[in-house]
């Protein structure tokens, strides 16, 4: 299929419908990433009942950043020893990485993908604390932010190579190649699955709104994370090649100056490397 | 051999290697004083200390290192223009990066 015969909203999202949805225990958590009342038992379990994931975050537990004298055998051990965020974290990162790992096409860099989103993640995390809103939030809308590119490369193929291609070709940033080569950038996509995975609206505003910052309205989960991915191009996190446009009002809205980010610089790229380290692609 | 202060994650601290900062939770409390022992930091969150190492290269390397910063750093931010944000964030993450090489 030619990208040409692509003519609507519609006929993307009918393509991208093929795709077969993340993990189960990853939408779950995510889904209750807003819900105070789950406990570590519950979150416990949601990781247990997918084999891969359980085997995942008790590596990631008992890797050298972590450093937990004597190990940790299971979820409920390493939720005492590290934290529940910090295990929450880890089992969507864990589960993301590991679905589009094994999802890969030829035009699309997983590695760099990874890469990217774990440098938004870390740097929305860091963001959002440093302006007393949920880091976790901000961390998993970071780590998902642009999952509607990755479902694009993974069910549009061709097309997502003549992305590439115009990106190349022009110099400019993704969400304007994908827009001119399809009728939809990847943060429309990834707001219209994050809808259908019934993730928290807070998470689905981020994803979808993270490139729609330069309207007047906007979330300020979305201006998180579109200054994090501004950020995580300037420190380099995933070779991207440059620096995109920064909407001011995003800004002056969090009332953000990156002179007060600075201080947090090396936490952001520790966590960044370390994580990136974690799964192998750092 | 110049000394660097360097920050590594808490599980590649080793036997031997000097406590430089002392560490501190997110709200500034000290929870060790430079040169203490490290035991327990894990379960107080901390996930990195800042310890003293050598730093092998020579100034000639390092000033090719700093070229290669300025370059990189320029090639990032050619289609910044004239905007004030990106300029500042420039100038940071340039000041950043030129830290570990002076």
């Amino acid at each position: 299929m030619s990208a040409s015969r692509i003519k609507s909203t519609e006929e993307i999202l009918g393509a991208i419908e093929s795709f077969s949805s993340l993990p189960h225990a990853v939408v779950e958590i995510v889904r209750s990433i807003d819900d105070d009342r789950v406990s570590p038992t519950q979150l416990a379990r949601m990781i247990e009942g997918d084999l891969g994931m359980l085997t995942g975050v008790l590596k990631l537990a008992n890797s050298s950043r972590y450093a937990v004298r004597g190990g940790v055998a299971s979820v409920q051990e390493a939720v005492t020893v590290l934290g529940f965020n910090a295990i929450r974290n880890l089992a969507c990162l864990d589960g993301i990485s590991s679905h589009f790992r094994k999802n890969g096409q030829d035009a699309f860099n997983f590695e760099n993908f990874m890469r990217h989103s774990i440098g938004v993640a870390c740097s929305a995390k860091f963001i959002a604390r440093s302006l007393r809103l949920n880091s976790d939030i901000a961390f998993i809308s970071g780590l998902l932010h642009d999952v509607g590119q990755v479902v694009v490369a993974v069910t549009l193929p061709e097309e997502f190579a003549e992305v590439m291609a115009y990106k190349k070709q022009h110099d400019c940033h993704v969400s304007v190649a994908e827009r001119a080569v399809l009728s939809m950038d990847h943060a429309e996509v990834g707001a219209h699955l994050a809808n259908r995975w019934n993730f928290p609206a807070v998470i689905g505003e981020a994803i979808g709104g993270h490139h729609r910052v330069f309207d007047e309205v906007s979330s300020r989960m979305a201006d998180v994370v579109h200054v994090a991915e501004v950020l995580s191009h300037a420190l380099d996190f995933g070779g991207s090649g440059q620096v995109p446009p920064l909407s001011h009002g995003a800004m002056l809205r969090l009332e953000l100056s990156f002179q007060h980010v600075r201080l947090h610089f090396d936490e952001i790229e520790g966590e960044y490397c370390d994580m990136a380290g974690m799964l192998g692609v750092g | 051999m110049k000394l660097r202060l360097k920050k590594i994650p808490l599980g590649q601290a080793e036997p031997g290697m000097q406590l430089a900062a002392a560490v501190c939770n997110q709200r500034g409390e000290v929870l060790l004083q430079a040169g203490c022992e490290l035991s327990g930091l894990r379960k107080r969150g901390v996930g990195h200390i800042v310890v003293q190492m050598a730093d092998p290269r020579s100034e000639d390397e390092l000033a090719v290192e700093r070229a290669q910063v300025l370059d990189r750093l320029n090639l990032l931010f050619r289609n910044a223009g004239q905007d004030q944000h990106l300029a500042s964030l420039y100038h940071l993450v340039l000041e950043y990066r030129l830290e570990a090489l002076s």
